[in-house]
């Protein structure tokens, strides 16, 4: 049974992943507060510790390539175990729709409609990416490959205009930081921007794409979102030296600073720009999913009458997600890494492991897996 | 609550108008749990009732149950 039938071709899912991760290489405080003006190789050591994670990804995409994440659940673990995995993969989708929600709706807020009622700006964009969901998956990773284009041109233009403000004396003393900061920043990323990226084995069955291939476009959109994250990072170490650990948002501090000449000045609008495309795009992503995961739960035939209720359930939960900013901050360094860990890659390690022993999918007669 | 009322009123409309036509009972069942669900959550929000964040419940077992947050 498939709800969505409409097909993501490999450009457009290429691009989603690098768009993905791009999302996120705007808030990069979680981990810059730690690792200060050795952030980049925190970036490094994250991206290669992720990559066993995609590795189990991409088994599972290879061995279910018509299966998204709930059927392959109910598949791997029965009924009864494959439902409470599938409620916490749900749960884990929905929270993290409402926290980007909050984040966006959080920076629209404080730094152009200050004083819009918060309700309003959210409102506004869930309806915007309800419209988006209810017309299915390939209309929400359709301007995937426009955004990351967006998003980088503004990433490399703006590395451009800081070159004036960079001092390569920023990045020393190299390696100097306690070691557990470089295990704990580097489990940040790999959690955080690196892991959401679980969200792809919801859009397996969409993918028009031979299931042996699909690890090596997944790994090109992991590269393009990396490359991006790293050259961000390095910008922003190289213009804000050791101060890039006090700010919430470095991109946007560093970008503040732009002033060529006294003529091209201001120009923090295109990060504002950057980031609204970008978690406008995740958020449809990991609504789409939200919504998917509990049409596939419950069985449903169709999963476009649950679109607004699950829109406003989004609206509600990212309100109370986090009682404040330092909260959430504090959760984002301190706890969720852990919790995230178990989300991301014990449980689709635990799914590819059990496949394995119980030699799931049956093979049928004549057929290669 | 009014503005509440008013969203719930068009989303019902939007959503459990097709049920009408089709035999989906199952399906219609769902979805007006899953309103219920968004009406009784935006209800409480608009009249400023407290609702606990499963995040932070979370984080407080991370931190003081499993012990297991980095300082």
């Amino acid at each position: 049974m498939i709800l969505d039938k409409r097909k993501i071709s490999r450009t457009q899912f290429m691009f989603s992943v690098a768009c993905f991760i791009q999302s996120s290489s705007l808030l990069t405080s979680f981990f810059t507060s730690i690792t200060k003006q050795d952030s980049w190789i925190a970036v490094i050591l994250g991206s290669i510790v992720s990559i066993p994670t995609l590795l189990i990804y991409s088994y599972i995409m290879k061995k279910f390539p018509d299966k998204n994440l709930i059927e392959i659940n109910d598949m791997v673990f029965g009924p009864i175990i494959g439902k409470i995995f599938s409620i916490i993969y749900i749960w884990f989708f929905m929270t993290l729709s409402a926290i980007n929600t909050k984040d966006l709706g959080e920076f629209v807020q404080k730094t152009i409609l200050d004083n819009t009622p918060s309700i309003i700006i959210v409102g506004a964009l869930l309806l915007l990416c309800s419209w988006t969901v209810r017309n299915g998956i390939e209309i929400v990773t359709r301007y995937s490959l426009l955004f990351t284009f967006i998003a980088t041109t503004i990433v490399i233009s703006t590395v451009f205009l800081t070159i004036n403000q960079m001092e390569m004396d920023n990045f020393l003393p190299i390696l100097q930081q306690p070691k557990m900061a470089y295990v704990r920043a580097t489990h940040i990323i790999s959690a955080i921007p690196f892991g959401e990226l679980v969200v792809i084995l919801m859009l397996n069955p969409n993918l028009d794409i031979e299931p042996k291939k699909r690890i090596k476009y997944l790994l090109y959109g992991f590269l393009i979102g990396g490359f991006t994250l790293l050259l961000v990072v390095f910008r922003d170490i190289a213009v804000l030296s050791k101060t890039i650990e006090i700010f919430l948002l470095p991109s946007y501090e560093t970008l503040r600073l732009i002033s060529v000449y006294s003529t091209l000045s201001r120009v923090e609008a295109l990060f504002a720009i950057s980031l609204i495309i970008l978690m406008f795009f995740k958020i449809s992503v990991l609504y789409y999913i939200s919504v998917m995961g509990i049409a596939y739960l419950f069985k449903m035939k169709s999963y476009k009458p649950l679109v607004l209720s699950i829109g406003v359930i989004i609206i509600i939960y990212s309100f109370i997600v986090y009682p404040s900013i330092i909260a959430h901050m504090k959760s984002g360094s301190e706890t969720a890494p852990f919790g995230w860990l178990v989300v991301e890659s014990i449980l689709p390690l635990i799914t590819a492991i059990v496949a394995k022993i119980r030699k799931l999918p049956e093979q049928k007669k004549g057929m290669s897996s | 609550m009014r503005y509440v009322i008013i969203v719930f009123i068009i989303i019902a409309i939007v959503d459990l108008s097709p049920f009408s036509k089709k035999d989906k009972r199952k399906d219609f069942y769902i979805t007006l749990m899953i309103m219920m669900i968004a009406l009784a959550l935006s209800s409480l929000y608009a009249l400023d009732i407290k609702i606990p964040s499963p995040v932070v419940g979370l984080d407080n077992f991370i931190r003081n149950v499993l012990k297991i947050a980095y300082k």
